[in-house]
């Protein structure tokens, strides 16, 4: 009676043993969570008073603005279109230098969608709050285009953009 | 088996593995090896190593030349290949050092090249400068000249028009060239200061530039760079030492006192139990002052201490800075622990940075000070009875080389005399407590006199402190003033006084006119407290000692008399009460402590007034006879002036005028002018100015230094007249309309008043708001009252200063733009341009303030009266024939808008802000809106829609009603000023709260957003609040008042927001802040940004896809149709290029000159050289397939050495040739200002 469910505890334990190490083997890839107001909340830096009420940035403004950071891929002003806080930021840097041929451009195909998904405060030196921020999702169409052995070479892709917005009093 | 722990031994077993017996036979060699240290080498790493960290270091080795020639001494001479190894290493260090010392002077000859040629460069570049300035200097001499010419020309045409020897067009031409020439010179006097600026900063940069040579050549030269290393450890050690050796100082004189303080306690207890109380009390108050005398000295001693820890950071940060010496106090001990190792000193001893001879010292000194404390704090009340003048004489005697040691020691003896005999014990108390302060205290002030004025002074030190007790000795001699000798002394005290004072009296006036009075006081207040409180005994003891003699007269100078003579009178009382002949003198503490019941008239304020506080009362305080004023209430005020009311007296108010002597000769001179001009006050008013005198002393620090005047009481200024919830006259007028713009009868006394003044050649620049008021005649009658006489200035004629008046007080576009937005460079660069600095007579303004005014920015002013009240314009304007229809026609329109008579209270309510039933009332509503306000009105209401949706214009139809919800009415919009300043007018029930606009928001303006805060976050809707405290508050450069403005577009969030900021006021920062990939190709992807995805080409390659539409989608199937291979370009760009750049940025136009370039672009495979001459620097990198490239270099720019240079561009296909196109950016972040200097270049290749 005893040793059949032994058996049966212990196949258990191997499988969950064996399992996610599999998948986990396949790609080293960590759990990102759908970006939602919530979630971001986490992320918030000291000081910041989220608001409420969202003012939303208009569709075309996202449109365009994209345009503009896009066109800056593999180029040396790439650097500044990144947020300090984006990850693995001096690698992808370095990656984009050695390994992307020279001129490969990125183009910008279409937005699909934009919503600001946060805004919050931050105090300025005096402390009261100087700067907004907002945090914009935006799905849009990109693509590599560059000259291969074979003649021109696009690599189309859709992905999630998330954009931080910091509006300064000038 | 117990294996020894030696370094060598371990090294052994380690390197040997698993062979154990190896280690164990090479671990029992090691101690054999070790002990063979000599015992000299021994003894030496003992006394080194004092401490065990130190030891094990070093290996017990400090000294390795010492531990070399011990090893050499003691051991036989090696063998011959041994011999011979030793002689290669030898060689092969020699050879080294040859190589470095070699490298070193290239360094060296580098750097003196680079120097040299920036040298050139720099001179090149001054050479340019200075020839362009004679140039300009030339034209500007030559234009002076045509304009004589033509102005002697004008004057013969008109002599030879009237005697019919010409015609008129001879006047005609005259005139026209007289323009002409005006108008040169106006143009170019500005290039003249613009090139004379120019060449300024090219010294500047050349010194800094010099500087930074010095820097590096120091650094490149080892034995230069080690000698000052070591001398910047040397400083940092000395600066250290004397911080540590103050705290120490601090710790003895605190348990000297805490002692003696203890002992009075024992006595006092002693005598209570024997029922002395007479005793008791005497002791008590020998307690309380010693008390007090610790206070005191361990406040100067902090203070001490708080300077002398700022040098020592200085000059840590210096060492950061440069990067030689330590740069923290922990570097400092490790630097200074290795010069001991190295040394074989004790490293301990090094680092003990306390001068125990000092603190034995003071350790000895201060108990006599705390039981000589009660009878020294008797002079401590002297101390407080310092004036500011006598201690900021001292500072500017301290300025004068003549005032030697021995000068400060006749006067300390002048002192001793002065006060008498029975002071002589408490002299000497005094004597010692100056040496243990004034060691320190005193040497601080020097360093501070030197740094702030750049004066070298050496009157304090321990050499020269130690001479006191010997003064005070000799001071003997002089006491008798029967005795022949002491008269003889006295009379060269007398000397000495008289020569002092008239330096001071000279000094004073140079530094007031070089506006140095601030940096001045700054230092005397820095040290006021420490010992200057006794050399400004030892003055007016000076003083009392030449009033002894009868010669006081003489001494003083006739502006400084009276004030002296004050002082010697204290100076005397003082004396007396040291000799228990009179009453204590009387200090602003002991007069705050008083209270006498005899208010003095203040129209006959004396000199020497004190202001002191009692409570939240200030008083003032005629020390004379000890009558007091009490001030009421502060009325008003600004940045330089406070202004109070007097009980009982509506007429007069009290004018107290904070230190700085310029704006008051401004305030002298504009007042004298006004009161000549209109001295009947027919035209405008100026408040009587009954008497004006110094503020001697003062227990509100801003105001010492300070004057004090008496005036007549003027009305409400413009500006607060509103704020105050309108004046309220007799008759129901409120001073200034509840539009916040003034009535037409008040424009036409503005002007008139304006006119005044132009007509006598004066110009009135500083006519703020807040500057001037009205006084009500009756009906819409007023008259214009000048509040703040400052920046007046005269004009080369009456015309020329009408056209001044004009200019500010009708203002063009841009002038008010500047204005109104601006900053004050930006105004005065306006003012320059149109030519109003040629307007002003200078040297007769000069003459009338007694120092030289040069141009308009010395002349305080705040001109945006005109900008503010556009209603101004048509008066200001109109031609004195026309005026009087102007005037009426503008009454008529007032009338017409107001029913005939002035805005009253009730039109606040009625007119602009929603009524007690809250109503909203509108265009057309009463017919209160005239057209020139066509305000569009918004009444939100405090219960929020939350629609968010709505717009300013849809919410004046929402919230109309409400009845019974707090109401606010704002009206956005604002007349003529609408197109720049939209205009804000807020009303909360039940009554006015404020007006206000965006762009020139005031005092006013911040609680007003607290005031809404507070409402936004306890009323309806407490989720939005924190947007109302998004409102910044700053003070704008050269302008008094507070500026505030939102930070977003939007003043409210509750769904009910009105759009009142300009949008185009922020910086928007766009970035990627995370790409979070859903299908493939994430071009973000930082391990492999081309995805590993699907390629789609297009069938046969080659090309590149139509650019889709912004926004648009592809086409389906994602494959845009096949293109035609793009024409192929001209073989190679390789080649040699010429052309030109041009400036892309002015951030170094100046200096950075590349007009025409002559450049060679080298391709060698996907190598890519551009090079050129001087001021071009040659730059290397890669070129791409598509002939694209971003390359760079270092070299000299703008005359500054190693400035990194990027360019990017590409080969343009042009015919079958190339064209070079490329922008280059040169030392972001190195030159001066740190903006980089930017050039976009076209050069087009040789030979096509």
């Amino acid at each position: 009676m005893r040793r059949p469910a032994i058996r049966a505890l212990a196949l258990a334990l191997v499988a969950t043993l064996i399992v996610p190490a599999s998948v986990e083997s396949r790609q080293f890839r960590a759990i990102q969570a759908i970006p939602t107001p919530q979630t971001l909340t986490r992320d918030l830096p000291p000081g910041a008073v989220v608001s409420e009420t969202i003012e939303p940035i208009p569709h075309e403004t996202v449109e365009r603005r994209m345009g503009q950071l896009i066109a800056k891929w593999n180029t040396p002003e790439m650097e500044e279109t990144l947020a300090q806080e984006f990850y693995d930021r001096t690698r992808l840097l370095d990656t984009v230098e050695t390994q992307v041929p020279k001129d490969a451009k990125l183009r910008l195909l279409g937005v699909q969608s934009a919503q600001t998904l946060q805004q919050y405060h931050l105090p300025g030196p005096n402390g009261r709050f100087a700067t907004q921020v907002s945090i914009v999702a935006a799905v849009a169409r990109t693509q590599i285009e560059y000259s291969g052995a074979g003649g021109l070479v696009r690599l189309p892709g859709t992905n999630e953009f998330l954009l931080k917005v910091e509006k300064t009093l000038k | 088996m117990v294996i020894p722990s030696w370094p060598l031994a371990r090294a052994v077993r380690v390197f040997a593995g698993k062979a154990a017996w190896l280690s164990v036979a090479l671990a029992l060699c090691a101690p054999v090896a070790y002990g063979q240290l000599t015992p000299d080498e021994v003894r030496r790493a003992a006394k080194a190593a004092e401490t065990t960290s130190g030891f094990y270091e070093t290996g017990g080795r400090r000294s390795p030349e010492a531990a070399e020639a011990a090893a050499f001494e003691s051991f036989p001479a090696p063998d011959a290949h041994i011999s011979e190894a030793n002689l290669k290493v030898e060689a092969w260090h020699a050879a080294r050092r040859e190589r470095e010392r070699q490298a070193e002077q290239a360094e060296i000859r580098s750097i003196q090249d680079e120097r040299r040629q920036a040298r050139e460069e720099t001179a090149r570049q001054l050479a340019a400068a200075n020839r362009y300035v004679n140039t300009v200097q030339r034209q500007l001499e030559q234009a002076q000249t045509d304009k004589k010419q033509a102005e002697a020309r004008r004057s013969d045409s008109t002599l030879g028009r009237l005697t019919g020897q010409a015609g008129f067009g001879e006047a005609a031409a005259a005139e026209t060239e007289l323009r002409e020439a005006e108008e040169r010179i106006r143009r170019l006097s500005g290039e003249l200061r613009s090139a004379q600026s120019r060449v300024a900063d090219i010294e500047k940069a050349g010194a800094s530039q010099e500087a930074a040579f010095d820097l590096r050549l120091t650094k490149a030269e080892s034995s230069a760079l080690e000698a000052e290393r070591k001398r910047r450890i040397d400083e940092a050690k000395t600066l250290a030492t004397e911080v540590e050796t103050q705290r120490e100082q601090i710790r003895v004189t605190e348990e000297a006192f805490e002692q003696q303080l203890a002992t009075l306690d024992l006595q006092i207890t002693q005598a209570r139990e024997n029922n002395l109380p007479e005793v008791v009390e005497q002791l008590e108050k020998d307690r309380a002052k010693t008390a007090e005398l610790k206070a005191t000295l361990n406040e100067s001693q902090t203070r001490t201490l708080a300077f002398n820890q700022d040098r020592l950071r200085d000059a840590l940060r210096e060492n950061t800075y440069d990067g030689i010496g330590p740069g923290t106090v922990h570097g400092l001990t490790r630097d200074l622990e290795r010069q001991a190792r190295d040394s074989g000193t004790s490293a301990d001893a090094a680092t003990n940075l306390v001068d125990q001879d000092a603190v034995q010292r003071t350790a000895t000194s201060m108990p006599q000070v705390a039981a000589a404390a009660p009878r020294s704090t008797e002079h401590t009340s002297l101390f407080n009875g310092i004036t500011r003048e006598s201690v900021h004489d001292f500072l500017l005697d301290l300025k004068e080389d003549e005032l030697t040691w021995n000068e400060f020691a006749l006067r300390t003896g002048s002192y001793w005399k002065g006060v008498g005999r029975a002071t002589k014990d408490a002299l000497v108390d005094l004597l010692v407590l100056v040496k243990e302060v004034g060691d320190t205290a005193g040497e601080t002030f020097e360093a501070e006199l030197l740094s702030r004025l750049g004066i070298e002074s050496h009157v304090f030190g321990r050499e020269n402190l130690e001479t006191l007790k010997e003064l005070a000795r000799k001071g003997a001699t002089i006491v008798d003033p029967d005795d022949p000798e002491g008269a003889r002394h006295a009379q060269d005290l007398v000397n000495l006084a008289d020569r002092l004072m008239t330096l001071a009296q000279r000094k004073v006036e140079q530094t007031a006119a070089r506006g140095n009075t601030h940096v001045a006081l700054e230092g005397f207040g820095y040290v006021t407290g420490t010992v200057l409180g006794a050399e400004a005994v030892v003055i007016e003891g000076a003083a009392l000692t030449a009033r002894a003699t009868a010669k006081a007269r003489n001494i003083w100078r006739a502006e400084k008399a009276a004030t002296a003579a004050d002082r010697v009178e204290d100076a005397t009382t003082a004396a007396r009460a040291a000799t228990g002949d009179a009453p204590p003198a009387r200090t602003p503490d002991d007069l705050a402590a008083t209270r006498t019941d005899t208010p003095f008239d203040p129209r006959v304020l004396t000199s020497d007034i004190a202001i002191v506080r009692r409570g939240d009362d200030i008083y003032l305080i005629r020390q004379v006879d000890g009558a007091e004023l009490k001030l009421e209430k502060k009325i008003g005020g600004g940045a330089s002036t406070d202004v109070y009311s007097i009980p009982g007296r509506d007429d007069l108010v009290v004018k107290i005028t904070k230190a700085s002597d310029d704006i008051d000769k401004f305030d002298d001179v504009g007042y004298r002018a006004l009161k000549s001009i209109d001295p009947e006050g027919n035209a405008f008013e100026v408040p009587t100015m009954y008497t004006s005198n110094p503020v001697t002393s003062s227990a509100l620090p801003e105001y010492a230094g300070g004057k004090i005047t008496i005036t007549d009481r003027a009305p409400t200024d413009f500006k607060n007249a509103l704020d105050d919830g309108g004046v309220r006259l007799p008759d129901g007028t409120v001073a200034r309309p509840a539009t916040g713009q003034m009535t037409a009868g008040q424009r036409i006394a503005f002007d008139n008043a304006m006119r005044a003044i132009n007509e006598k050649g004066w110009v009135w620049f500083d006519n703020k708001h807040d500057n001037y008021a009205f006084r009500h005649l009756g009906g819409d009658d007023w008259r214009l009252v000048i509040l703040d006489p400052g920046g007046m200035a005269p004009a080369k004629s009456a015309e020329a200063a009408r056209r001044a008046q004009q200019f500010i007080d009708n203002p063009s576009p841009q002038f008010r733009n500047k204005v109104l937005t601006g900053t004050r460079i930006n105004w005065l660069n306006e003012m320059y341009m149109q030519g109003i600095d040629d307007l002003i007579d200078y040297e007769l303004m000069s003459r009338l303030l007694g120092f030289e005014v040069l141009d308009l920015s010395n002349i305080p002013m705040n001109p945006r009266n005109g900008s503010l009240y556009p209603e101004l314009g048509p008066l200001t304007g109109a031609d004195p024939d026309r005026l009087d229809d102007v005037q009426r026609t503008m009454r008529d329109a007032d009338a017409r808008s107001q029913g005939a008579r002035p805005p009253t209270a009730r039109d606040l309510s009625d007119r602009d802000f929603v009524g007690g039933d809250g109503t909203a009332r509108g265009p057309g509503d009463g017919g209160v809106h005239s057209a020139a306000e066509e305000a569009r009105d918004v009444t939100l209401k405090r219960s929020p829609t939350r629609t968010g949706e709505d717009d300013a214009e849809q919410q004046t139809q929402a919230a109309g009603g409400g009845g019974g919800e707090t109401q606010v009415s704002i009206s956005v919009g604002g007349g003529a000023l609408q197109p720049i300043v939209p205009m804000l007018y807020i009303q909360l029930e039940p009554g006015p709260v404020a007006a206000t606009d965006l762009r020139t928001w005031c005092f006013e303006c911040q609680p007003l957003v607290d005031e809404y805060a507070h409402l936004e976050k306890h009323g309806a809707d407490p989720n939005n609040w924190e947007r109302m405290l998004a409102i910044r508050t700053e003070l704008l450069p050269g302008c008094e008042q507070t500026y505030c403005r939102s930070p977003f577009t939007g003043l409210y969030t509750d769904g009910t927001r009105v759009r009142v900021g300009p949008p185009d006021d922020f910086d928007e920062d766009w970035k990627i802040w995370r790409v979070l990939p859903r299908f493939d190709n994430n071009p973000y992807a930082a391990l492999d940004p081309l995805g590993g995805g699907t390629a789609v080409s297009p069938p046969g390659g080659g090309g590149s896809p139509p650019p889709p539409p912004p926004g648009e989608e592809p086409p389906p199937g994602g494959e845009p149709p096949p293109q035609p291979p793009p024409p192929q370009p001209p073989s190679g760009p390789g080649g040699s290029y010429t052309g030109t750049c041009t400036a892309t940025n002015s951030a170094h136009t100046c200096c950075d000159l590349m007009p025409n370039i002559n450049l060679t672009a080298t391709i060698n495979g996907s190598s890519l050289q551009l090079f050129g001459p001087s001021p071009w620097v040659n730059q290397s990198g890669t070129i791409t397939s598509s002939h694209t490239f971003m390359v760079q270099g270092a070299g000299t720019v703008a005359g500054f050495p190693n400035i990194n240079v990027v360019s990017q561009g590409m080969f343009v296909p042009q015919g079958d040739s190339f064209r070079l196109e490329l922008d280059t950016s040169r030392g972001s972040g190195q030159l001066p200002g740190g903006q980089p200097s930017n050039f976009h270049c076209t050069a087009n290749r040789v030979g096509n």
